[in-house]
């Protein structure tokens, strides 16, 4: 039987291999706060080039600086991973043979009455210009009388110098198009590696892509998970080695650990879509919580005696675990899925360190010098303690501020952040990503021009490709304009005044066998970062609006601004915290109610003071994140159990004890985060010590 | 005050580093199959040019992207339309005058054969240039031909430098 905690992981790990083909785990992000529906859009977007995007910029706009640009474009060409690299606002030949081909529907038309009279005049205009004029007058022997006209196009959507693309007050720039998103890390290191390399012999350039925050700040959060790995490591060590001197108990609680986490893991993974690796993560630290069990029946030498369950140790696990459950219910999946996780794990937890652990030979607990017990005289009861806790409660939700930006979680990259900002600076405009969707190309055109019409300054497809409805009425209304008679008065007139004989005899000719509306190839705008994408029968491309908040009156319309939908996303997730939590609160007393009769005031203390003072503190010094909110809970978890054990408690100092080992171990699992300068694991940190040094001031001070 | 004393400082500047020569320019239009010659004195300094005719007060002055048209010491307003076909004129002759070979060959195609070099363009200028052909004496532009799509030609002929 004392093989039984081997035999248990050995099955799950036999398991774990043999299920791993129907196990689904998603390394998306976006997947823990957005729908399923969104991150399809994001994922659309991510075809059409969307974050994919590069730039690198040389200082100065001297000739040097353009020699600069023309060797680094090149360089960069052969870079694999890298798609487009575009230094220059020169059309390429497909688009500048689009213009030509669709020149009389694409210009302005003036159909203004021509007559002999007005028709003369404008050529005698011409005539004499070009002998008398300072600056050469050129004349078009297709359009003597200009009436097309092309608007100079500044759709671009770029600022340019002598042909070459600029970032203003910079120097020159080169736009440049990879096959990198910001989630593939291993090409994403592959391409930050290959062009530091280029650019290392080219000084004062700056380089910027959304996936060198992937490089750049998973590096840093590798070193600094090394470091807390080790110094937690080094914690329990200390713990298990030195304190409690039981190599044994570390063993087995550890491979008890081990299991709870993996019989989570596979049910969470094959039984749930997309269970996501960060939820995986915290699920894993959320099990720790479970050493309090351990701890509790270690030191009270449960193991020893004939019991088959503690009843504190009970009420501790099913007040959390009702509290999990409930959360459960959160349609937010980071929320949901971490608590579902945290269910299993705990639950099978217990079950170990319950049922199995006396069949495993733990050693007895030796009694040594108990915690001396404080003088009560000293110590404040739990009614002022519950009162100020309640005011605590009460300052925090007047000053609560949350914090939406989901960036501000990661590693503050202060370097590169400077030079994102002076890229961004491009994007004066500020212009506003939106992916426009259509069941044809037809209907796509319809649905950007209405965008347009709309919108003012909004750049897409539809900023050079016409509608088809109204490239057709053009088609139209120039087959029947009269150019034969325009052309015919042209030439006679022409001769009269001196021009070469038959010099426009093919005047207007250009206004004849146009081309179909619907021939126009939307590939050839990729230069320009317009493309169009095929998905499960509709059609979608990007749009760059100004003012985002008429997205929403588009149906065909759908943002694809990520922050948007993180702010969006943690909005909605800290209102059904707020709503659940009410929820997790009637039912913890309820469970304290049953558990601790009594003494209710006194264990609540334990789950209401230490998450009113963080929160307090908090909120004094900052803003609230979701990380902070996260490690709330985990508090409030581990309150719930100490203030059960603390009320039921028959041997108070022994119980003391294991809850300063489990104190310990906690800070070892979630405190020493504190030291990391990732805000996402600072925040765990932050809240976590806070609130084991309040659990600890309880400890010493509330009767 | 403050703006135009730098203004005028500029100026003078610029002018400092200004090299003048007289010029001809023919402009050979196809369209009544005759050439119109030109003479006049060209200037040019960093980021600008200025070209004054002989017989008439007409002066085209193109400094820091903005173009001035004077006659008679009067400013006239000129098309938007004519003033960007302008621009992009002077701005090609500034390139070959300053032999900006990255300008260049941005924009161009360039053969270049001892003394003369043929430079067809890549980009929407092909709707306008057919080819230039500089002819350069000791590296410095001596005639600039410009053959344009409507079979019209501009040769500019730089003359000898004015001290």
């Amino acid at each position: 039987m004392k093989y039984t905690n081997y035999i248990i992981l050995v099955l799950l790990l036999f398991l774990g291999f043999a299920l791993k083909d129907s196990m689904h785990v998603s390394t998306n992000l976006l997947s823990l706060f957005a729908s399923k529906e969104l991150i399809q859009k994001l994922e659309i977007a991510d075809n059409l080039g969307y974050s994919k995007e590069m730039y690198v910029a040389v200082k100065g706009f001297d000739e040097n600086a353009k020699l600069k640009i023309n060797q680094i474009a090149t360089e960069l060409k052969s870079v694999s991973k890298i798609k487009l690299v575009q230094s220059s606002v020169l059309p390429s030949d497909e688009i500048i043979n689009y213009y030509k081909t669709f020149y009389p529907i694409l210009a302005l038309f003036q159909e203004n009455n021509q007559t002999k009279e007005s028709i003369k005049e404008q050529l005698e205009y011409l005539y004499n210009k070009q002998n008398s004029s300072a600056f050469y007058t050129p004349i078009d022997k297709n359009d003597p009388l200009k009436l097309f006209h092309m608007p100079s196009n500044e759709s671009v959507n770029v600022a340019h110098k002598s042909g070459y693309i600029m970032l203003e007050n910079y120097g020159y720039l080169i736009r440049v198009r990879t096959d990198v998103s910001a989630s593939e890390m291993n090409d994403a290191k592959t391409l930050y590696k290959d062009v530091h390399e280029i650019l290392s012999k080219y000084p004062e350039t700056l380089v910027f892509a959304p996936f060198f925050y992937t490089v750049e700040n998973s590096q840093k959060i590798e070193s600094e998970v090394q470091f807390i790995v080790i110094l937690s490591t080094l914690i329990l060590f200390f713990i298990y080695f030195v304190l409690l001197r039981n190599i044994h108990l570390l063993l087995h609680s550890f491979i008890a650990l081990l299991s709870s986490v993996l019989f989570a893991t596979l049910i969470s993974t094959i039984f749930f879509d997309n269970f996501h690796i960060i939820s995986l993560a915290f699920g894993t630290s959320l099990t720790g919580v479970s050493i309090d069990y351990l701890f509790h029946y270690y030191f009270h030498n449960f193991y020893q005696t004939k019991k088959r369950v503690d009843k504190n140790v009970l009420y501790g696990f099913l007040t959390t675990l009702c509290a999990f459950a409930v959360f459960s219910f959160i349609e937010v999946p980071f929320i949901a899925q971490i608590s579902i996780f945290a269910v299993l794990s705990l639950s099978f937890a217990y079950i170990l360190f319950t049922f199995l652990f006396p069949m495993l030979e733990i050693k007895e607990y030796a009694q040594k010098a108990s915690p001396k017990a404080q003088n009560s005289s000293k110590k404040l009861s739990s009614t002022v303690i519950f009162l100020f806790s309640i005011a605590l409660l009460t300052y925090s939700f007047a000053n609560l501020q949350f914090d939406n930006n989901i960036r501000n979680l990661d590693y503050q990259n202060e370097k590169l952040m400077k030079i994102e900002a002076i890229f961004k600076s491009m994007n004066q405009n500020k212009m506003f990503p939106v992916l426009v969707e259509a069941s044809s190309k037809e209907e796509l055109l319809k649905n950007l021009h209405t965008l347009h019409e709309n919108t003012d300054g909004t750049f897409s497809l539809a900023s050079f490709v016409p509608d088809t409805q109204k490239c057709e009425q053009r088609k139209k209304e120039l087959a029947q304009y009269d150019f034969e008679r325009i052309k015919a008065i042209v030439n006679e007139e022409a001769s009269k005044i001196g021009f070469r004989e038959n010099y426009f005899k093919d005047a207007y000719s250009f206004t004849k066998n146009l081309p179909s509306c619907t021939s126009i190839d939307l590939e050839i705008f990729k230069t320009y970062n317009l493309s169009f994408y095929e998905h499960n029968a509709r059609i979608y491309t990007l749009a760059l609006i100004k003012e985002s908040s008429k997205m929403q009156t588009f149906p065909f319309v759908s943002s694809i601004d990520v922050k948007q939908m993180f702010e969006k996303a943690t909005n909605a997730m800290y209102e059904s915290m707020v709503l659940f939590s009410f929820l997790v609160l009637f039912i913890i007393l309820g469970m304290l109610l049953l558990s601790v009769k009594k003494q209710f005031l006194f264990a609540l203390n334990y789950m209401l003071f230490p998450s009113s003072f963080v929160l307090s503190l908090l909120v004094t010094f900052s803003s609230v994140n979701i990380m902070h909110i996260f490690s709330l809970v985990i508090l409030i978890a581990v309150g719930i159990d100490y203030g059960i054990y603390m009320s039921n408690s028959t041997k108070k100092s022994n119980t003391i004890l294991a809850m300063r080992y489990s104190l310990l171990s906690t800070f070892a699992a979630f405190g020493v985060l504190v030291f990391s300068s990732i805000t996402a694991l600072n925040s765990i940190g932050v809240v976590i010590s806070l609130g084991l040094f309040a659990i600890f001031m309880l400890m010493r001070g509330m009767k | 005050m403050m703006f135009k004393l730098i203004l005028i400082f500029l100026l003078f500047t610029s002018l400092l580093i200004a090299r003048s020569f007289n010029f001809s320019e023919i402009r050979y239009s196809d369209a009544i199959g005759r050439s119109f010659e030109f003479h006049g004195k060209i200037t040019f300094a960093h980021d600008a040019l200025l070209i004054n005719y002989n017989n008439d007060e007409k002066i085209l002055d193109y400094q820091n992207g903005v173009l001035v048209y004077m006659e008679n010491m009067k400013q006239v307003e000129i098309s938007q339309e004519q003033k960007q076909e302008i621009i992009q004129y002077f701005e090609i002759i500034m390139m070959l005058y300053k032999g900006e070979n990255a300008s260049l060959l941005n924009e161009f195609e360039i053969e270049k054969t001892d003394n003369l070099s043929i430079l067809k363009p890549k980009g929407s200028l092909k709707n306008f240039i057919e080819k230039i052909v500089l002819l350069q004496d000791k590296e410095a532009p001596k005639e600039i031909k410009l053959f344009l799509k409507n079979s019209d030609t501009i040769t500019i002929r730089i003359e000898d430098e004015i001290h």
